[in-house]
């Protein structure tokens, strides 16, 4: 691991990923996501996964949040400024859970340290994970193909507005209904 | 090929895989049928789990898929509790939905929730336990936000949605540190850290432990991670909240036992305590609130996280009696749930539908059998012989008090008189108080509605409540019913 | 697995839940339904009886319930013997009279089906109540019953006087339940099982002072169910029923399930015959006798002063029980079932014929309308007032002289007393209804014959009450005593009567009969009796002024007792508790409910803060 590379690319994940929480425009704050995910594909690149930094920056860079991107435009943000609460109290609370968190963690990287196995090597190659996906890991594999399902039939549902629907049927049917007639 | 079937043992996962195809299939028939005339996917649903059901007599114990899933005797009551279960829901479905059209995705979704069930109570691997949770969680997000006109159903998927995710995030931030602390994601690292006599586990390995474990108490209920309960309860329809009460129950409880260590079998004091503080705090704090409540939506919320604090008493037993006591627990559990909540179902309708208690005035008179089935339930879930929920009760507290933990068994006790107080009270308000002049016309013969729509719902409420009354007149025999 | 036992109460099971979910789709038919369900059941009973003659069989387990400890299973289990299959088939024979009786007796009724199903599930009840093997069950069907009871008395439930009754019912029963409970605790704490015969195989081993707290607790439980004092005033108030159920609970069943109780644990009082359980257990047996019989005198309902009656009775049966001797009681049970349930169900005919009219003033001369139902009244009072050969007189007989010959002069002079009362009201009751001139201001034009659905079972119910006293003929080695004795075990009488003491025992009900027709078969109203006697005439017309005696003795004592402890006992200690309780969450759940405003950072901060929590525990605690 190249610890020169490793420690800039941390800064810049948490300086980003404070920015996405922080900005109040929403398009910013995708933007900024897009460069935190592209600086973990460095960090992937700096653990040797050349294929996993790949399909970070293919899939989430890319894909997911050029699609957010496009939500974040066609709604109509200014509607919904008021973004971030107004609590004091909620905000208080929150950063002192979030710093306590924080120093818990901190406490335990220090024994990670001292107490970190040996993983061995790391299969982030494409051949290391296609043998994984096909073998052991085989039934994870097609479990999220059912997850990826529920989401696309959750999408569906969500979307759905029965009124608009039924509407829009008594519009075609007085049309044909009407057709008819004539 | 053969070679992979072989070592991969894969009929181990056969009823997730029969209940997955019908979901499939339902989905699949949904697309190419009109809405007026799609048959009805409940009854292809319930096949389904019915073979599912079936075919968990058949299939072998052991691990299978190179490690990933292991059925045991456990696993296997469990799910075919959470089928029976998802069974009795897809037959109140109807009556919640109607004429919709969303009828065939809610069947498909709830197909798809039990698989995730299935793959929870079996997994052995932490990406397997995660899939699960997501499989599990995800169609319930989207059923909670089923009556998108509604906004209520709205806040209640969203918000269930943001706080499932910020969980799973905590999880696989703990999976992130298990791996670290031991190499790799099998959880057979829990059993064996917290075996007797076993070298004493790492600080980081507790970190990761707990964020797991966290996971899993925040999908059964449990006091502080429990917030969310409420909402969502109370905003999603009726019948998918009678999914919601049991289904992520049974799997959160089953995961969390392979990863907590049982009674006193580990030498270790803290984890014992921490659950006796968990359990003590989410029974009290669930029946504490649960008095306040003047809706019955919210006030069964409650009800079930002081259930959940009771069910968490089962992991300070060790051996097996804790958890055949939880089994027990959760199979009456959901049947009281399910029976309640099928009453209001088809209450809600001709009721106020914001449900508040008073709004049940009278329902002795104007709808007796829907009235004599919630008392029924509610009176089980009081803790009233001769129903389930005092057997179940029973059976959890005699194995408490067996080993050795008297404090927290006589909080339960105390808890359960306590919720007397609001159970009853909506007994009451059915029986004593005349019906609102809004449904006073419609005074109509006890057994109205026999012949009505809500026939499906109509059996499964009363296999609901035959199922309450026998686990309370017959343990045994109940219990063989469900552990096959 | 004994099926003809199983189907016994099978059917019953089978009638009730038939007219309890399908019935209002036959209305007019329920009681048919539920008459020939229980004639099935009491032919069930018949071959059950006839099949185990010979040896009784052991008893077999229906399902286990669930266990109590690691050695007791609390079962529902099945015991079959001589004892238990005698009830039976009084309870189904008796029951199965009372049904058809009721065909005819509701068919005004606007929900027969609801009637007939509580019908049917009192007789499940009261047969498992009968056929119990343990405690645990026996105390289920016990309140069992008591609960059919009171739906039953409160039927007419928007009658207040019917639902107020039911409710006294209920709550006074619940108070010798309460001895009921203890006693059976304290059993267990013993001898770890609630298993009545090997109980009674361990009894042995209990020191005398135990045994009689138990057993005077279980007596506890006999005051309340089987109307004993101080507990029996819920009787008379239960003939707010239907009259088919004052026959069936609350004269020839239900209330004997007190004695049945004590009979079927007759190890424990067996043990120690001359403790101060037995000596309570016949003076308010032999209290009981002669105060409901006085209170009776004074009665102008004709059912009250059968409710009396039927509380004097069973004070009879309590003073066998107070000697130990089982089998009379039994004995008595069974022909007063008979006797009780046929005068239950001529009054019925009686009212049904008048429109629900009860008060015998306005009756009078019914003889020449119902000479039918007017006979088998008659054989009824001379039944219940111990006429010879009636099967009253036997079992009557058979009480008072065991009682005598175990040495208590006392209690058998209050047994003669209490005969002669009887025979004394029940002329009265006769005379009044059936005899003398019409008073009522209404034309008696409307009335005639009891129908027929109602008349057989009166006159088969006559002929037993006739004859089923030679089943206990000759005293102490007649049919009954022979089959009884070989379940219950009684220590035998010893010695005979003398002649003297014998007549001594025949003639106070005759007395009392003489007594009867001389104070009313003279005149043709009651009236000139107070003017012929005044101030003793005055007494009789004044219920002997027991009334009042016992209003200021028992009712107004027991008020304040029952204000004390409603003050004291219920809203201080046991509301106190529960109300600082209630208050005390809820004061919690309030503040609680602040943080559960619902708002998603509330939320998630509780979620945040959990986790810290846990962490925080581990690091401070260890591991």
């Amino acid at each position: 691991m190249n610890i020169l590379l490793f420690y800039p690319l941390s800064a810049l994940i948490i300086i980003l990923s404070l920015g996405v929480i922080l900005a109040t425009n929403p398009v910013h704050s995708a933007l900024l996501l897009v460069g935190a995910m592209v600086a973990i594909a460095g960090v992937f690149l700096c653990l040797n996964c050349e294929f996993l930094a790949m399909l970070q920056i293919f899939i989430y860079a890319g894909a997911i949040m050029v699609l957010f991107l496009f939500i974040v435009t066609t709604i109509d943000t200014r509607k919904d400024e008021k973004f971030v609460s107004s609590a004091k109290f909620s905000q208080a609370s929150g950063i002192l859970l979030s710093g306590s968190m924080f120093f818990l963690f901190f406490f335990l990287a220090l024994q990670f340290v001292q107490h970190l196995p040996d993983t061995g090597r790391w299969l982030g190659d494409a051949k290391g994970l296609g043998e994984l996906f096909l073998k052991s890991y085989s039934l994870p594999f097609e479990v999220v193909t059912l997850v990826l399902l529920t989401a696309m039939a959750g999408v569906i549902v969500m979307s759905h507005d029965p009124l608009y629907r039924r509407r829009s049927k008594e519009a075609s049917k007085q049309i044909l209904s009407g057709g008819n007639k004539a | 090929m053969s070679s992979w079937l072989q070592a991969s043992n894969w009929l181990v996962m056969l009823p997730e895989m029969i209940i997955a195809f019908f979901a499939l299939i339902i989905l699949l028939v949904a697309a190419f049928t009109k809405d007026s005339e799609a048959p009805y996917p409940e009854s292809l649903a319930i096949t389904g789990l019915a073979l599912a059901f079936i075919s968990s007599y058949y299939i072998p114990e052991g691990v299978g898929y190179y490690g990933q899933v292991a059925v045991d005797s456990v696993s296997r009551t469990a799910f075919s509790i959470a089928i029976l279960g998802g069974m009795l829901v897809l037959g109140v479905v109807p009556s919640q939905f109607g004429t919709d059209t969303m009828r065939s995705e809610t069947s498909a979704l709830v197909l798809f929730s039990l698989c995730g069930v299935g793959f929870m109570v079996t997994a052995q691997h932490l990406i397997m336990l995660f899939l699960g949770i997501e499989l599990l969680s995800l169609p319930l997000y989207i059923m909670a936000g089923m009556r998108t006109r509604d906004p209520r159903s709205r806040e209640a998927a969203l918000k269930y949605f943001i706080v499932g995710a910020f969980a799973s995030a905590l999880m696989l931030f703990g999976m992130a540190i298990y791996l670290g602390a031991n190499g790799d994601l099998l959880m057979n690292h829990f059993a064996l850290s917290f075996q007797k006599n076993a070298v004493p586990p790492t600080l980081i390995f507790f970190a990761g432990w707990i964020l797991i474990s966290t996971a899993m108490l925040f999908k059964l209920g449990a006091v502080p991670f429990h917030m969310w309960v409420l909402d969502v309860y109370q905003g999603s329809p009726s019948s998918i909240t009678a999914f919601m009460t049991f289904a992520p129950k049974i799997a959160a409880f089953f995961a969390l036992a392979k990863m907590w260590p049982l009674g006193s079998e580990s030498g270790l004091s803290t984890p014992i305590s921490m659950m006796y503080l968990l359990s003590f705090l989410t029974m009290t704090a669930g029946n504490m609130m649960a008095l306040m409540q003047r809706n019955i939506k919210r006030m069964l919320a409650y009800s079930s996280i002081a259930h959940g604090g009771y069910m968490l008493m089962a992991f300070l037993i060790s051996g097996t009696e804790g958890i055949h006591a939880l089994l027990f627990y959760l199979a009456v559990y959901a049947l009281m749930n399910i029976g309640a909540f099928t009453v209001i179902t088809l209450v809600a309708p001709s009721r106020d539908p914001e449900l508040s208690i008073i709004s049940l005035s009278g329902l002795a008179k104007t709808h007796t059998y829907l009235a004599v089935a919630l008392a029924i339930c509610l009176f089980s879930l009081t803790g009233l012989p001769p129903f389930g929920g005092f057997m179940a009760k029973f059976f959890l507290i005699k194995a408490v008090l067996a080993s050795g933990n008297v404090y927290i068994a006589l909080a339960a006790i105390f808890n359960s008189l306590l919720s007397a107080y609001y159970y009853l009270r909506v007994v009451l308000v059915m029986t004593t108080r005349e019906p609102l002049a809004a449904d006073s016309d419609e005074l109509i013969s006890p057994s109205a509605g026999f012949t009505s729509i809500g026939l499906s719902s109509r059996i499964a409420l009363a296999v609901a409540i035959i199922g309450v009354v026998i686990s309370g007149i017959s343990p045994d025999f109940f219990a063989r019913i469900i552990s096959l | 697995m004994n099926l003809a036992v199983v189907f016994t109460f099978l059917l019953p099971l089978c009638g009730a839940l038939i007219n309890g979910f399908l019935g209002q789709w036959f209305r007019k038919d329920s009681g048919t339904v539920a008459g020939t369900i229980m004639f099935g059941s009491f032919m069930c009973a018949l071959i059950a009886f006839f099949q185990n003659q010979a040896s009784p069989i052991p008893s077999f387990t229906l399902w286990h319930w669930f266990p109590i400890s690691d050695t007791y299973t609390a079962d529902m289990r099945i015991l079959v013997d001589h004892l238990s299959l005698t009830m039976a088939v009084m309870v189904t024979g008796v029951g199965f009279l009372i049904h058809v009786f009721a065909v005819g007796y509701m068919d005004h009724e606007a929900a027969p089906e609801r009637f007939f199903c509580y019908l049917n599930f009192f007789v499940v009840n009261m047969l498992l109540l009968v056929f119990s093997d343990n405690l645990v069950m026996m105390f289920v069907f016990w309140e069992g019953v008591g609960l059919m009871s009171y739906l039953l008395i409160g039927f007419w439930y928007y009658k207040p006087e019917a639902a107020s009754a039911g409710k006294k019912a209920f709550v006074m029963n619940r108070v010798g339940d309460t001895g009921f409970v203890l006693a059976i605790f304290w059993l267990f704490y013993y001898f770890h099982t609630f298993n009545i015969l090997e109980i009674a195989g361990k009894v042995k081993e209990l020191p005398e002072s135990v045994v009689t707290g138990i057993t005077l607790l279980l007596f506890l439980a006999v005051t309340g169910k089987s109307a004993q004092l101080p507990l029996f005033t819920w009787l008379p108030d239960a003939m707010e029923g239907p009259t088919p159920v004052s026959a069936l609970i609350h004269a020839a069943t239900m209330v004997t399930a007190g004695i049945y109780m004590v009979t079927r644990n007759h190890a424990l009082f067996n043990l120690y015959p001359n403790d101060p359980a037995h000596m309570v257990i016949l003076t308010v047996g032999a209290l009981t006798a002669l105060v409901a019989a006085a209170i009776a005198l004074g009665q102008n309902d004709i059912k009250k002063v059968l409710a009396y009656s039927t509380v004097s009775q069973l004070g009879f049966m309590v003073m066998a029980l107070g000697v130990g001797c089982y089998i009379q009681a039994v004995f008595h049970l069974l022909t007063h079932a008979c006797f009780k349930a046929l005068l239950f169900l001529t009054a019925g005919a009686v009212i049904y014929g008048m429109h629900h009219e009860q008060d015998m003033t306005k009756m009078g001369g019914l003889a020449k309308r119902m000479p039918m139902t007017a006979a088998c009244f008659i054989i009824g009072c001379l039944a219940l007032a111990g006429f010879p050969l009636t099967a009253g007189y036997f079992s009557k007989d058979a009480i008072l002289s065991a009682v005598l010959l175990k040495d208590h002069p006392y209690a058998w002079a209050a047994g003669l007393l209490a005969a002669v009362f009887t025979g004394f009201y029940s002329t009265r009751a006769v005379w009044l209804t059936f005899f003398g001139e019409w008073r009522s201001s209404h034309a008696p034009d409307h009335i005639h014959e009891t129908p027929r659905v109602m008349l057989m079972p009166l006159m088969i119910l006559a002929v037993l009450a006739l004859g089923a006293g030679f089943a206990g003929w000759p005293e102490g080695s007649g049919m009954l005593y022979k089959y009884l004795e070989v379940t219950v075990k009684q220590p035998e009488l010893k010695g005979h009567l003398s002649m003297a003491n014998w007549l001594a025992t025949i003639l106070p009900g005759l007395i009392g009969i003489a007594l009867g027709l001389f104070f009313y078969a003279r005149g043709k109203s009651p009236a000139p009796v107070v003017a012929l006697f005044g101030p003793i005439g005055n007494w009789f017309v004044q219920k002997l002024y027991l009334d009042e005696i016992y209003e200021f003795l028992i009712v107004e004592p027991t008020k304040i007792f029952a204000q004390a402890c409603y003050y004291i006992g219920d809203k201080a200690m046991i509301d106190g508790f529960l109300h600082s309780w209630y208050n005390v969450c809820a004061f919690g759940g309030s503040r609680m409910r602040r943080l559960h405003s619902g708002h998603l950072h509330a939320t998630l901060a509780s979620f945040l803060a959990g986790v810290v929590a846990l962490f925080a525990y581990i690091l401070v605690r260890g591991y």
